[in-house]
């Protein structure tokens, strides 16, 4: 394959795919359990950013283009919108994978410390339903409403609702994002490389 | 046994996420379930279809007649638990006989009649194909674990975390990236990275079938909703 092209191959499309299955089952596993409980809910993004890390750091050393994440994140928008999740989430998943997508970027993708906090960006997307819910809460209690989401389920995560939820969740997730990112880099030294299969 | 385009199995899977966001549980998802019931058996998935309306049928037991039973702490979360259920119930099932009953290269030569960029059709085919083989490597990857004594249960990773997480991301992204390489090679060597238009021996078109079934999603869709917006019954 030519070296010098810039735009994404076949095989970086093939990889982006099975990339994305991988991120999406990360999320499920990760972030499914939380979910479902009302009065947990809020730690769901925590829950998402534990497992991907090292998926994330193995992706992008193995397509270093800039479409790729967007793609992923273009891909788990599509998947959400299916699966009727809130569009805050959608979008958060693409607008924050194109962010992170410039951070890593922006030194080619080689820059250990820039894929840390490309990654941790990339764990923001989640939060995207939460922002919404925290800063205009009517408009967010009507469309899960109408989406049909059980008005128990809506009463019970308002009562756990506080700011201090709110900080625990951007900071939590901001921890957990490094640790995990930080474990991928550490497996990208220990194993990949070794292996042969990233440089 | 029928066979349907595969752009009418997406149409159809649309309409009925539609129903799942417009229409609130109840009778009309057990009526949409019996639908997609139907036309799995028609497209000759019969096994499967029958165990998940049987599952259906056994949840939606549970929600009529044991939850009523049941209150406090217990009745709110198996009653969030049930209604995400049933939300996400239909959508899935039709997924997963449209999934199955789909073959690859039908799906992207449909796809690619709706002029749809290759840089979505491509990540999103390789999606289907990749999912099934995810769950086959973790039965491996468990069978694996085992022998060296180490399993991903939480008390196991708390006593050795290192080896259990080494013993874990290893084979899952070594596994994928291998499978990239592959799939990409066999890919690229029958063309796909070829510019022109793709052209394909199937021959995908609307037929007497398609219609049929799309009249009776969309009608049983505008019907539920005006039903359950209180109209006419």
């Amino acid at each position: 394959m030519n070296e010098e092209k810039k735009g994404l191959t076949a095989k970086d499309l093939i990889v982006t795919g099975i990339f994305s299955v991988l991120f999406l089952v990360a999320v499920m596993i990760g972030g499914g359990p939380f979910a479902t409980v009302p009065t947990l809910t809020f730690y769901f993004p925590i829950g998402a950013a534990v497992l991907a890390g090292p998926i994330f750091m193995l992706f992008i050393a193995k397509v270093p283009k800039h479409g790729a994440l967007a793609i992923v994140g273009a891909v788990l928008c599509l998947l959400g919108t299916l699966t009727g999740m809130h569009w805050g989430m959608n979008f958060g998943f693409l607008v924050c994978s194109i962010i992170a997508s410039f951070i890593a970027g922006a030194r080619e993708f080689r820059s250990k410390a820039l894929n840390l906090i490309a990654y941790i960006v990339y764990c923001i997307g989640p939060m995207g339903t939460y922002f919404v819910f925290f800063f205009n809460r009517e408009s967010w209690v009507s469309f899960m409403l109408g989406k049909g989401t059980e008005q128990e389920y809506i009463t019970k995560m308002s009562e756990v609702a506080s700011g201090g939820i709110m900080v625990i969740m951007v900071l939590g997730t901001f921890a957990v994002a490094a640790l995990s990112g930080l474990l991928g880099l550490r497996l990208m030294r220990k194993q990949f490389v070794k292996a042969g299969i990233a440089v | 046994m029928i066979h349907l385009d595969p752009r009418t199995k997406i149409i159809l899977l649309i309409i009925t996420v539609i129903f799942s966001v417009y229409v609130p549980n109840g009778i009309f998802t057990s009526l949409w379930i019996a639908m997609i019931t139907v036309l799995g058996v028609m497209l000759g998935r019969i096994k499967k279809t029958v165990r998940a309306a049987i599952i259906f049928a056994a949840l939606m037991y549970i929600a009529v007649f044991l939850l009523p039973c049941l209150d406090g702490t217990i009745h709110t979360s198996l009653l969030v638990w049930l209604a995400l259920m049933f939300k996400c119930y239909p959508g899935f099932m039709l997924a997963s006989v449209v999934v199955g009953t789909t073959q690859i290269s039908e799906f992207m030569a449909a796809l690619a009649k709706w002029n749809i960029p290759k840089a979505l059709v491509i990540p999103l085919a390789i999606m289907f194909r990749y999912f099934p083989t995810v769950k086959e490597d973790w039965g491996f990857i468990k069978d694996a674990m085992a022998i060296r004594g180490i399993s991903a249960s939480p008390i196991c990773f708390l006593k050795n975390p290192g080896a259990v997480v080494d013993a874990l991301y290893t084979p899952i992204l070594v596994t994928a990236s291998r499978a990239a390489d592959e799939l990409s090679a066999s890919a690229i060597s029958r063309g796909i990275e070829n510019p022109g238009r793709r052209t394909s021996r199937l021959d995908i078109r609307f037929r007497p079938a398609d219609i049929a079934w799309l009249f009776i999603f969309i009608n049983a869709l505008v019907s539920a909703i005006i039903l359950n917006s209180g109209g006419v019954l």
